[in-house]
């Protein structure tokens, strides 16, 4: 298997991985192509979702469909996320509490979206977009990509766990000193 | 061709020549592989750079992926910044709804909530929507319905959208669902049982 036809065999092998390695990853939902959306008849999965089935420890089904509280972290203003998933796909809207237009100006993470995938370890995949306005002076960026871990105590209670650490640099905190959102940290609302 | 000749007459070209051919044919690919190596480090390269749009607030990170840049202009000649507040308007007898909206490029997200939360909400009490700005002032995108967890039978959750970017005399910006309220949609699919208004907003406060 050593002679030239098997070598060119490998050389094509190798051009198809190549190739294959080139052609764009599938884009996630935030960039999806709107005008390719088809209309998602009632019931049915929106283009791009798929079923998953992720179940606690006791073998409930895990929701994440509901209104989502962030405490007060670092002084931040508490949220309230409001999540919708269908299927494996997860949409989330954080505004703060009880914003006032001063604060909003000031900050922009008041208001904030999310748009990922979950897997089935548990974990969210995504991108969060700050809504709100860029504050004088602060180097932030306001979209970037986050990982959320679905965590499940031993009562089955479920929490949302943004993983990054606090005040740690990165693209979800370009600027630590300056201005850095607080990682999520949602329990789910009574 | 001396070549086709040969293999038209059913003989086999000489070993030493089929190796040479496969190699110089093995080199050209492996010459290819290079060049679309570095094709695809290319095209694989940081996001592309603000375009003209961009507000001068742009931060770091530049555009998202999938986001390309865009730029729109009133009948003034004045820049189209979708970014900021902007209110839910016609809507009698619903509740005040405030958006709020950024745009990084072509792309669009933004969020719609009722600014006074109902007891009894419905699913459009929030609203998440996100797509992409064309050059003819369309907003194309889906919309997702992400609030409450009550689900009204018969609703569609998610669904397109159409958003079209007007302009009055006055170059004030409104941004308007394409679609007739109460009329059977994606957006509507029962109307008898659960319809959310059109999208028609008015903007209320800048972005940045």
């Amino acid at each position: 298997m050593s002679g030239p036809t098997s070598r060119l065999r490998r050389a094509l092998i190798g051009a198809a991985i190549v190739v294959a390695a080139c052609t764009p990853s599938p884009a996630p939902p935030t960039s999806t192509p709107p005008a390719e959306s088809s209309a998602a008849e009632v019931g049915n999965l929106p283009p791009g979702c798929d079923p998953i089935d992720l179940r606690t420890t006791s073998g409930q089904t895990v929701d994440l469909n509901g209104i989502w509280i962030q405490d007060e972290i670092e002084g931040r203003q508490p949220s309230k996320w409001w999540i919708r998933a269908l299927g494996d796909c997860v949409w989330g809207s954080g505004i703060y509490d009880t914003y006032t237009e001063d604060e909003f100006l000031s900050r922009s993470d008041s208001v904030q979206v999310l748009q990922g995938r979950v897997g089935n370890d548990f974990v969210i995949e995504g991108t969060i977009v700050l809504l709100g306005p860029h504050p004088a002076f602060a180097v932030l960026q306001y979209h970037a990509d986050v990982r959320i871990q679905i965590d499940i105590d031993s009562d089955g209670g479920i929490t949302l766990r943004e993983d990054r650490v606090p005040g740690l640099q990165g693209p979800r905190c370009p600027d630590p000193v300056g201005y850095c959102p607080a990682p999520l940290l949602l329990r789910p609302s009574r | 061709m001396p070549g086709s000749g040969r293999l038209l007459s059913g003989a086999a070209p000489p070993p030493t020549e089929q190796v040479i051919s496969v190699r110089a044919l093995g080199l050209r690919i492996m010459v290819g592989l290079a060049l679309l190596g570095s094709g695809c480090t290319t095209s694989m390269a940081p996001t592309p750079p603000p375009g003209p749009s961009e507000s001068p607030a742009q931060p770091v990170g530049g555009l998202p992926p999938g986001c390309g840049p865009i730029d729109l202009r009133t009948p003034s000649g004045e820049r189209v910044d979708l970014a900021g507040t902007w209110t839910q308007v016609d809507t009698p007898g619903d509740a005040a709804t405030t958006w709020w909206i950024r745009t990084l490029g072509d792309c669009v997200w933004g969020v719609g909530k009722v600014d006074e939360l109902p007891e009894d909400p419905v699913p459009a009490t929030v609203q998440h929507l996100t797509g992409r700005i064309g050059s003819d002032f369309v907003i194309e995108g889906e919309i997702v319905l992400v609030g409450p967890a009550v689900v009204f039978p018969n609703t569609s959750i998610y669904a397109p959208v159409e958003i079209i970017i007007e302009f009055d005399d006055a170059g004030q910006i409104s941004l308007r669902e394409d679609r007739e309220h109460g009329v059977q949609g994606p957006r509507c699919p029962f109307p008898a049982t659960y319809c959310p208004r059109p999208v028609i907003l008015r903007r209320s406060g800048s972005g940045n």
